[in-house]
């Protein structure tokens, strides 16, 4: 693959928290530009160490991080446009929220980015508006919901117009509707042309959202592709303490009765069930 | 602490000019200071609390709720004026002393005016608006950043509390007097260090958003009223002339 594709990569990275042992031990990802990324693996697998890698809040031990194919730079200035480049929604929304009113907190990084008090409220209202949030603007923080409080720190990133926006289990805590919704501004945002990495438990999610999976364990890349491929092979995901998705795992065992075509490897719900009546309706016709 | 900031945020005025509520509950403290505390306290009282409770709308139970603590505190640091205490004889002798009835009446009177000011001050005006506001006469960033953080973990952290108490009673941490201090000591313990590594996420956290040292965020400044400072500053001015008079009237007895 050509170099230019990457907007975001990480080659052997290895990373220890004092001295323990290794969080990342010899990782490599590659995200290429406007793609959608999920990273997959149990708890203690190295997702959020490696998301903290991708915006330069920890500095690897050994390996590097590129940013559109030239090495991070870690001096003062260099953090500051890779963090505008490359922005990061960290799990619990209270890491991230200071300010008192919600407006005050989604300003905070434009304004760090030296824009006027005027461009900076206009990036504030563009947040919350893409967020559906704009009813929040003047609420103070402390008296929002958790699901809300989440779509807020997503504010004060999206804010900062990153060209790709990392997420920590951004649907986690949050009740079906409200994953729901948030993957809809997700998809809002890649079709705006964001590119996405986000780090999930939920495989069914991965497997549906998914345009590249990439399954962490013992903090390295167990294996990566094509969410239909990777998140078929039961061995591989096991081993990294996961299960497979519903769909596939399903789909699988229909082949295997001879209820699906060989070939079907369907990626929604919708495309089983279609896959499913066209079978059907084949061999109704074969019979008569 | 909720209710008190629930009520800054929704009472009558809570979208008026922050400047305008200083310059009222502020003026008024400084005057409660300067001025002979009689009979400039009670009319100092009485203004705050009418603009509490008629202006603001402020509910009369939570007003008293809120008076109530400090006016304890009052009372409670009063009473060691009314005696004397003297050793003789190898005795101890509590008495009453000279003059301590005048004395405590004159600081519960100066103690009312203030803390009507600030009951006030902290029932109509959002912190959110009022530290800005002091940024705007002048208060050093560091101390306003401060206090806006102080004030945002303290709402994290009374949360942390809550659940930690809540979780610690269901399985009966507060069965007996034992389990109870027990209990206690293991929570603050914990929230102590739950409020470490809060405060190293939440660097993290504004890092990954650019932060680079100061705290600055974008303020919407609600549109000068000025009848209302006039307003404001007429009231001063009376305040002040109906007190100067009034003290020269009716003397405090000595």
């Amino acid at each position: 693959m050509a170099v230019a594709d990457l907007i975001l990569e990480a080659r052997d990275l290895w990373y220890a928290y004092g001295d323990d042992g290794a969080a990342l031990a010899g990782l490599d990802l590659a995200v290429p530009r406007g793609a959608r990324v999920a990273l997959l693996g149990a708890n203690g697998s190295g997702k959020t160490t490696l998301l903290l890698h991708l915006n330069g809040t920890l500095r690897p031990r050994r390996g590097r991080v590129l940013l559109d194919g030239q090495p991070a730079d870690y001096s003062r200035h260099g953090l500051l446009a890779w963090r505008q480049r490359v922005g990061v929604v960290f799990q619990d929304p209270d890491d991230q929220l200071f300010a008192a009113r919600v407006c005050q907190d989604v300003s905070f990084g434009p304004l760090n980015l030296g824009l006027s008090d005027e461009a900076a409220t206009e990036r504030v209202n563009e947040a919350l508006a893409a967020l559906d949030i704009t009813a929040l603007r003047d609420r103070p923080t402390h008296a929002l919901s958790f699901g809300q409080r989440k779509r807020v720190a997503l504010a004060g990133i999206v804010a900062m117009r990153p060209e790709v926006l990392v997420l920590d289990e951004p649907t986690a805590g949050l009740d079906p509707q409200g994953s729901e919704q948030l993957l809809a501004i997700l998809d809002r945002l890649h079709r705006a042309g964001t590119t996405l990495v986000l780090a999930t438990h939920d495989m069914d999610l991965a497997y549906g959202w998914a345009d590249e999976v990439a399954v962490l364990s013992a903090g390295a890349v167990a294996g990566c592709g094509r969410p239909a491929e990777v998140l078929g092979d039961e061995p591989l995901l096991s081993a990294a303490g996961l299960r497979c998705p519903t769909l596939p795992a399903l789909a699988r065992r229909l082949r295997e009765h001879g209820l699906l075509a060989a070939d079907a490897v369907p990626r929604t719900l919708d495309e089983l069930v279609k896959r499913l009546s066209e079978g059907v309706r084949e061999a109704a016709s074969a019979q008569g | 602490m909720q209710a008190l900031d629930a009520c800054a945020h929704t009472n009558r005025w809570c979208r008026r000019d922050p400047l305008e509520k200083l310059a009222l509950g502020g003026g008024l403290l400084v005057l409660s200071l300067l001025l002979p505390p009689w009979p400039a306290g009670p009319l100092i009282a009485t203004v705050m609390m009418a603009a509490a409770l008629a202006g603001a709308r402020v509910p009369p139970r939570l007003y008293l709720r809120t008076v109530c603590v400090p006016a304890g505190f009052a009372l409670a640091g009063v009473v060691t004026m009314l005696v004397s205490v003297s050793f003789d004889g190898g005795g101890l002798r509590l008495q009453p002393a000279p003059g301590g009835v005048l004395l405590a009446a004159r600081v519960l009177l100066r103690c009312g005016a203030s803390v009507s000011c600030l009951v006030f001050l902290a029932l109509t005006t959002p912190l959110v608006d009022l530290v800005p506001t002091l940024r705007r006469l002048g208060c050093p960033l560091v101390v306003s950043e401060l206090m806006l953080l102080i004030y945002r973990l303290l709402f994290v952290l009374s949360e942390t509390l809550a659940a930690m108490t809540r979780a610690q009673a269901a399985r009966l941490g507060f069965v007996d007097r034992r389990a109870c201090w027990r209990s206690t000591g293991l929570g603050v313990a914990a929230l102590l260090t739950r409020a470490l590594s809060l405060a190293r996420r939440l660097d993290i956290g504004l890092q990954a958003r650019g932060f680079s040292g100061d705290l600055r965020v974008v303020d919407s400044r609600p549109p000068v009223d000025r009848r209302a400072r006039a307003g404001i500053a007429l009231l001063l001015a009376a305040v002040t002339a109906v007190s100067l008079l009034g003290a020269w009237r009716w003397p405090w007895p000595t």
